[in-house]
Parts: C-alpha cells; structure tokens; sequence
C-alpha cells in the first residue's frame, strides 16, 4: 500500500510491502499532523507559537516538545553551534530537527505493527526497512541540485536513514555573472546517511550550515557518509560513501 | 538568472497547491510582485515574480540565505583526501528520492504570495 499526502507543507509518502490496514496507513499520516499542529510555526495555536509567545513556559512543556529540545540542544552541541533553534528574527524554531524526528517515529510505528518492508519519505527524507516489492534493496535517488527532475547518484541505505539539506535557490549563482566566482565553491546541497533517519536529518542540516567545511564534519562522524554538491557541479563524498552507491 | 526563471515556472503546481487564493486558470495581471520573506531555516526567502501577457515570464529570489559562520575547527590533517566526482544524471531505476526541501519550501510559499498578488 502507498499513499502521499502533503503535511507539514510537504509531501510525505509512505509505502508499505507488507499487508497492512488502511487504519494503521491513517495512524501513520495522523501521527505527521499531530507533530504539526504542535511543532508548526505557521500555527498561530501551536505548542512552539505559544512558547514563542510566553503563554507557556518550558515547564509546560509536552513529552515530545522535551524530546525534540533535548535533542536540538544536543545536535546544537555536537555541532560547535552550527544547528541552531533560534532564528534570524529570534523566533524559537526546532523543525529543522522535527522532520527526521518524526520519520523515525512513523517507521517505529510500523515496526511495532510487524511490518518488515517499506518506507517513509518525508519531504526527500527518508527511512526504508526490507526490500522494495521486487524484493530488492530500497533505491533511492539524490537529487540534482541543478536541475529538480535529474538523479544524480542511486544508492542503497539498506536500513540507514538519509537525508538531504541544500539550496536549490543558490544555485542560480551559477548562471549569474554579476556575482564573483568564488560563490561557485557553494554548496548546494548535502546528503548524510546515518544510523537512522533522525540522525542523518539533524547531522545534514548542521553539516550543511557549514559549507564546505560540512563534508569533512560528516568524514569525522563514526557511522555516518555523505555526498555533498558544490556550484560547480563537483560532488565530494565521504571515504566509505561508496559502500552504499549503485550508480 | 536562468535557473531560477525555470525553477518558478516548474513549481507553479506546487504553488498553487499551497496557495488556494492563486486558482488555477486565474487570470494573473502583468507587472512585479513580491512574495513574502519565509525562513528558509539557514535564513530568509522572498520571491519576486515578473507577469506579462497573463503570463509568470520570470521568477527570481530577491533575498536567499547566505548562512556563514567564521569557522569550524575541522583538522583536516587529520582526515584523509575525499573523492570527488563530476555530477551527472543517472537513468538508473529508483524507487525514492531524496533532496532538499527547507528552502525551496519557504521559496513556494514566497512564489505562491507573489502568484497570488497578480491575480488579484
């Protein structure tokens, strides 16, 4: 079963090999609007808006607001303060965090509900379990940064999560001639592959916040590979990133 | 500023998904509007559409983030050289796709405000 719907203004898609309830399927997508409607801060009535606007405090906080800080402070610490929650106009914001946190949450679902075989993608995040439905390993393509309809790398995360963080709007430097040659060393997008979905998603968007320098971050993490695409259209990968590449 | 012309026009379906107020089919008058500025979570995004004849003739982003730090302390001789590749498009099946949402999210809200406007 597979079915797509656009929450958190993105599109997510989950898809299930093995047999499954159209009811557990609705468990999965209802669980992405929960986090919404809590995380959401294009909710006037969300947990995060009320914080930002004092009504709460974190005291007040729910078990998942606690978790997703938890985990933001942390991120924020491995990272030398590269991941941040607060933003250029001072608004507390953890989605940058929240969307893999999530994934991993709707797979955990699915396993406790004994299926083997699918995955979640939550706008180009994702997390895959088992074999696809011709019983091989989940394929997943990288987007190119240039150009949304071309893949421009095929790997196989056999059970690792995978995200990717980048700019496509970046990339119209490339075509620019007023702007200096040096922002053509851009990086228009990194994809981490990591222990599991939350991980490659917190560690891709700190690591892309780095720049250039974001490759060599994910080099120096145990368990975790890259594959990051400068303006130029030269793509660096981390030493074993290899291991999961099919073309 | 090719890019961005193609990347506008290639997001109208995702705009108007967001943005019931554009409806599809309505008629857009000619002139430049601005989108909103939207956090881009590295930064903010504001998108600026240009409409002649009824038509989206250029989409660009009029503010992108251009997050940077000072530094990172990576000691890189300590880690070892890493491959590098040219980029290039694979045919290869595929059943997922992975890429970048966080920006191009805030640029089709942004897109979809400035679609809105000029059909106003």
């Amino acid at each position: 079963m597979r079915d797509t719907r656009i929450i958190m203004g993105m599109p997510i898609t989950v898809e299930v090999i093995d047999a499954i309830s159209t009811e557990t399927m609705a468990r999965v997508f209802d669980l992405f609007e929960s986090v919404d409607a809590r995380f959401s801060t294009y909710r006037a009535d969300s947990e995060i808006m009320r914080f930002n606007r004092r009504e709460i405090t974190e005291a007040h906080f729910s078990d998942d607001m606690k978790e997703v800080f938890a985990l933001a402070h942390a991120t924020a610490d491995e990272s030398e303060g590269f991941f941040d929650v607060k933003r250029a106009d001072g608004l507390i914001d953890p989605s940058g965090i929240v969307k893999g946190w999530a994934i991993k949450k709707a797979a955990e679902l699915l396993d406790s509900e004994g299926c083997l075989n699918f995955f979640v993608d939550a706008g180009g995040d994702i997390q895959a379990r088992g074999k696809n439905e011709d019983g091989e390993d989940w394929r997943v393509g990288i987007r190119s940064p240039f150009q949304m309809s071309e893949i421009i790398k095929v790997v196989a995360p056999r059970g690792a999560g995978m995200a990717t963080s980048g700019s496509y709007v970046r990339g119209a430097h490339v075509w620019n001639p007023h702007v200096p040659m040096d922002t053509l060393s851009d990086i228009l997008s990194i994809t981490v592959i990591g222990p599991d979905v939350l991980e490659a998603d917190r560690f891709a968007t700190a690591a892309f916040a780095m720049g250039a320098d974001g490759i060599y971050f994910i080099e120096g993490l145990p368990g975790f590979e890259a594959y990051q695409v400068n303006a130029r259209g030269l793509a660096t990968q981390t030493s074993n990133f290899q291991d999961y590449v099919i073309s | 500023m090719k890019f961005l012309k193609r990347l506008g026009l290639g997001l109208g379906g995702a705009a108007a998904l967001m943005a019931p107020q554009a409806k599809a089919g309505a008629v857009l008058h000619d002139g430049t509007f601005d989108g909103g500025t939207y956090d881009a979570y590295f930064g903010p995004v504001s998108v600026e559409i240009t409409v002649s004849g009824g038509k989206v003739v250029d989409a660009q982003a009029t503010q992108f983030p251009d997050h940077r730090r000072t530094s990172v302390s990576i000691n890189r001789q300590a880690l070892p050289y890493l491959k590098q590749e040219v980029v290039q498009a694979q045919s290869a099946r595929i059943n997922i796709i992975s890429g970048a949402t966080l920006t191009s999210r805030a640029y089709i809200r942004s897109l979809a405000d400035a679609l809105a406007l000029s059909a106003k």
